[in-house]
């Protein structure tokens, strides 16, 4: 046998294994071309590189990277190892995150819609266009942001909008994420955000996932935690899911719940910790007041609702029993009774986290409210290890959403536009004549989008939008209706800033190319109220310049043209800004962004007095540059550091509870000190199969991805790794269809249709009558076929469950 | 009532069935038979003589059973390819020997750094997976790249960090789909410095995740990258890691 011969043989095993493979995988049989390193064999070396801190531009886990910038340019990314998030580790994303500035369709320079073609105009032109359409009619203009704008970046948009132009009608993509969480933990405790932190991820015995696919949506936290069986910890994971996940794969326990019930799982807990007699009435007694959600059942919920007595309390939940929730939540009696038993035992540490699940939900609110009851009424509250906590999937939802306010009814440090005492604070620190914020709260993302995509003559008052640092005609729902819509209406103008063409930019009339992520300064804020700040490190490329100069340069023009709203009090500029010497530096012109004074530093001080109000003190900027992110509330401490806190609400951790109490809610709803244990009933979905539609439409990410895929699709390694979108059905409903892996099936529900490729337990297994779909990829808009009903309370969507039919194409 | 005794002349064993005049002859015939059996029993035992094997079939779609639809595999017969036992000479275990001498040239080192960019973004990014994962369970992984081998060519390094169980948390496959960046990523951490020529070199990379230098400069690697003296195993005793480059200078905050 020759060499060749034997060659020849290997390469077609290897090609028919290839081969088969891909059919298994559902993925063209052609083995990969591996990226050739430029310069062929000549190799640039490591020497030379220096390496700055940066969190992660991703998710809301808020992991530090090293960043290797050598000639200018992003080489190399390293896990940080002094950041205690991730402890020098790294997700596949995070390890490419540097590609991410590199993608070869970076926009460069601005762009105005000319007969119907984007044509390069100048930055003062561009600037001029959005000053003068704002200066026309203030009141029709609408800003769109993210929970991806850093803090000076939001903060900017909302003294902007708020304090300037005296318009509400800004609120985030974060509205679609993490809205539940928000409204779930101020009508639970009085306040927003999570008492605990990731630490509970080191010290629990037991977590209980709720919706959440841990696995992939935060790997380096998920990793942190199963990584502990290595060393020999007894801990249990309990994933409470509509599908089976790669977290599914490593659960002790995989509880496969049918949509919207997670309702009836979480009172049925509430219910079998009563009837086995282990509330935890040392607690609760000091600590809670039990809380309905109507005056008497079948009235309207509130979001506040009512207070409730135990015994009250107790009949509602009743009827939760095991044996009544297994008949319509798809677990078995005993499966509920794990958890029951669980809850009711206080020598396990149980830690619950959840995401898009319980968030993304028509009763948003209610299951973030009944996730913190179980977790109160059991006392597994409040020891390291032992608590609930919500996660976020953009790195600053919590630092620029929730915390600077860039809703359409807050302002920063937890102000309400419509509590006249607390705009009243913001004006004084803002420096504004009294009564410069209006009192009438703004339009949320949905009305905003609805009141964009309606004409004007037919109710729809929002004529101008400008979008900064996120993706609406990829990520809303229904965009069929929420936005596709502004393609038949010429007189609407939408304002694109981003860095790549994206869905939306699509339909943009003016492009904005912007910086991102080490191209600029900036600070985040995490999922465990860590705030951490990065310096630029690169230029952008060509004409790019930042989103948060963008939004000042827009500010001076107005200011310019005469608009009152862009003086402060003493007739100065919204935005002035001082050099060490008293001297005003210009700003707002791009040449001294990055002069003599640091703006990220100076709005970030402008904005850190807001944050006291509420014990939510961000730490001064010099501190945060020193640190690998810090957990407010930041304290001083007679010796003069600046100390972090764990945990909110427990005396050992937090500074702001008063001495000997323990457990102190100082923000309580009632004002006594205590937290609301919720009832809330289970409420039927808004649409459920029926026989024309006859699944459930599941939507969510993947590992490899980040949210609408505008940058890791750019980026080679993640999408050679995930190249589509796809659709997994499962066996039994592929069988009955006749489709096979690889075949393209058309999704239809009553608002679109899409044409995908069927996956049978592929990345994920679903069970009989669902279907999921990864909403990552622009050339499959997923979110044409979803509904935009949402959360009372939240007003955030529900992606996660719609109904859909399925129609095989072709094999 | 009493038992009565056997007839006399009733056979007890097996030599008093044969006829009378043979029966002197029992002990030999047993020690044949006996004898014929261990014979054959150890001829059985005895590897053949080495006959020309026949060649593997050529691995055609032809010998290997039709695939079924994942919705008929519950039903389906499964059966191995054919001649799969006759393939398996193919699949042999390959390990270098430790004290053959190492031939390394400048090339072979610059071709071994290529041919690991391949599937690295950059110096120090966790490599890519260049076949699929059909499985996610730290097992499947393992079995390969828990000590490391090589089959001909083909070589699954051995895992260079210490162990983590959620594998695809980095390391994810690739499909070949057209994705273009302009990124460029260091493709090389080296050369290391030497005091003077001789000298062991320092090591130029981080060694955090990087833990064990086997995973690219041992036996089962590229002959590039391979080191000359396999059997010292002590390598930082001579080779300087970098503090700032694994991140362990304490520096109280930023650097």
């Amino acid at each position: 046998m020759t060499v060749l011969e034997s060659t020849r043989r290997q390469f077609i095993r290897s090609a028919a294994m290839t081969a088969a493979a891909s059919v298994l995988q559902g993925r063209p049989a052609t083995p990969a071309d591996p990226p050739k390193p430029p310069g062929g064999l000549e190799l640039p070396v490591l020497p030379g590189v220096k390496w700055d801190k940066a969190p992660c531009r991703f998710c809301g886990t808020g992991c530090h990277v090293q960043v290797g910038v050598k000639d200018g340019k992003v080489v190399a990314v390293s896990g940080d190892r002094q950041a205690e998030v991730n402890k020098g580790l790294l997700c596949v994303k995070g390890y490419h995150v540097g590609h991410i500035l590199y993608g070869p369709e970076r926009l460069t320079t601005p762009m105005l819609r000319k007969n119907g073609k984007l044509e390069p105009i100048t930055w003062d032109e561009a600037i001029e266009v959005i000053a003068k359409r704002i200066a026309v009619a203030p009141q029709k203009f609408a800003f769109y942001g993210s929970g991806q704008w850093t803090i000076p970046e939001g903060y900017a948009a909302n003294k902007f909008m708020k304090g300037g132009l005296s318009n509400n009608h800004i609120d985030p993509n974060a509205r679609l994420c993490m809205a539940s969480a928000v409204t779930g933990y101020i009508s639970t405790y009085g306040v927003d955000e999570p008492y605990n932190c990731y630490d509970d991820l080191d010290q629990c015995d037991v977590l209980i996932l709720w919706g959440n696919n841990f696995a992939e949506m935060h790997p380096v936290l998920f990793s942190r935690f199963i990584d502990r069986k290595l060393k020999g910890d007894k801990i249990t994971l309990i994933d409470l899911t509509t599908r089976h996940t790669r977290t599914s794969e490593r659960a002790d326990h995989v509880l496969v719940f049918q949509p919207q019930s997670d309702l009836s799982i979480a009172n049925c807990i509430a219910q079998q910790v009563i009837a086995a007699n282990a509330v935890a009435t040392d607690f609760v007694d000091k600590h809670c007041t039990f809380r309905k959600p109507w005056k008497k059942p079948g009235d309207p919920q509130t979001l506040m609702g009512e207070p409730c007595s135990f015994d009250e309390y107790k009949q509602f939940v009743a009827e939760y029993t095991p044996e009544a929730v297994a008949k319509t939540s798809g677990l078995s009696v005993e499966q509920l009774q794990l958890l029951g038993k669980l809850f009711a035992d206080r020598s396990k540490k149980i830690a619950s986290l959840w995401c898009m699940g319980p968030n993304q939900h028509t009763q948003g609110t209610a299951m973030n409210n009944l996730i913190h009851a179980v977790h109160l009424l059991s006392g597994h509250w409040g020891r390291p290890g032992d608590g609930p906590q919500s996660l976020t999937g953009q790195p600053s939802a919590c630092g620029t959403v929730r915390e600077v306010g860039t809703l359409s009814h807050a302002l920063p440090g937890d102000l309400r536009v419509d509590k006249p005492d607390q705009a009243a604070k913001a004006e004084k620190l803002w420096h504004l004549p009294p009564g410069r914020i209006n009192p009438k709260v703004g339009y949320h993302t949905v009305q905003m989008w609805e009141k964009f995509c309606t004409a004007s003559d037919q109710g729809g008052d929002i004529d101008t939008m400008w979008v900064q640092v996120t993706n609406p005609g990829q990520s809303l729902p229904n965009v069929h209706k929420l936005f596709d819509a502004k393609a038949k209406l010429p007189n609407k103008f939408l304002i694109v800033s981003d860095v790549y063409p994206t869905a939306t930019t699509e339909l943009a009339d003016l492009v904005l190319p912007s910086a991102m992520w080490v191209e600029k300064n900036g600070v985040f804020g995490n999922s465990e109220r860590r705030t951490h700040q990065w310096f630029k490190m690169v230029n952008p490329p060509g004409e790019a310049r930042d989103d948060c100069w963008q939004t000042i340069a827009v500010a001076r023009k107005l200011f310019d043209l005469g608009f009152p709203g862009m003086k402060d009090a003493d007739g100065k500029f919204l935005f002035h800004m001082t050099d060490a010497k008293g001297q005003e530096v210009p700003v707002w012109k791009w040449e001294n962004y990055y002069g003599t004074v640091n703006v990220d530093e100076k709005l970030f001080e402008e904005y850190r007095p807001f944050t006291q109000i509420k014990h939510k003190d961000v730490a001064p900027y010099p501190e945060l540059v020193k640190a690998r992110g810090l957990r407010w509330p930041v304290v001083k401490q007679p010796d003069g550091t600046w100390k972090e806190t764990r945990y909110r609400f427990l005396e050992e951790y937090d500074p702001y509870v008063a001495k000997g109490k323990g457990v102190q809610f100082y923000h309580s709803v009632a004002g006594d000190d205590k937290a609301f244990i919720w009832f809330r009933p289970y409420v039927p979905p808004p649409e459920v199969p029926d026989k024309d539609y006859p699944l459930w439409l599941d939507t969510g990410r993947v590992l490899e991805h980040w949210h609408t895929g505008t940058m890791t699709r750019r980026v080679p390694q993640l999408k050679r790794a995930m190249p589509s979108a796809y659709v997994e059905v499962a066996r039994e409903d592929a069988a009955a269809l006749g489709v096979k892996t690889g075949d393209k099936v058309r999704l239809e529900t009553r608002r679109g249709s899409l044409e995908l490729t069927a996956w049978i337990d592929g990345r994920g297994k679903c069970p009989k009558g669902h279907v999921f779909v990864p909403f990552f990829d622009e050339t499959k808009l997923i979110n044409r076929l979803t509904l935009e009903a949402h959360c009372p309370f939240s007003k955030e969507p529900d992606y996660k469950k719609c109904a859909v039919r399925l129609v095989k194409v072709s094999a | 009532m009493s038992e009565t005794p056997p007839p006399p002349d009733h056979p007890h064993t097996a030599t008093d069935l044969l006829p009378r005049r043979l029966q002197r002859f029992a002990t030999l015939f047993a020690a044949v038979a006996v004898g014929i059996a261990l014979f054959g029993f150890l001829t059985g035992l005895r590897e053949p003589a080495r006959a020309e094997r026949h060649a593997p079939p050529p691995a055609d779609h032809h010998s290997a059973p039709k695939a079924v639809g994942y919705a008929d595999l519950p039903t389906a017969t499964i059966r191995p390819n054919a001649g799969w036992d006759r393939s398996l000479s193919q699949l042999k275990f390959d390990r270098p020997d430790m004290f053959a001498p190492v031939v390394r040239t400048e090339e072979m080192k610059l071709a071994a750094l290529a041919d690991r960019a391949k599937n690295r973004a950059y110096d120090g990014a966790p490599p890519t997976v260049p076949h699929p994962v059909d499985s996610q369970s730290v097992a499947s992984c393992l079995a390969c790249h828990g000590e490391g081998l090589k089959v001909g060519d083909r070589v699954a390094s051995k895992m260079s960090h210490t162990m983590m169980t959620n594998c695809t948390q980095c390391h994810v496959e690739q499909s070949p789909v057209p994705a273009e960046s302009t990124f460029v990523g260091v493709y090389r951490a080296g050369p290391g410095e030497r005091a003077n020529p001789g000298a062991p070199p320092t090591i130029p990379h981080h060694t955090w995740m990087r833990e064990n230098c086997n995973s690219c400069h041992g036996l089962v690697t590229r002959p590039g990258t391979r080191t000359t003296h396999p059997w010292l195993t002590n390598c930082t005793q001579c080779h300087a890691p970098s503090a700032a480059l694994d991140q362990v200078e304490f520096t109280g905050g930023r650097k």
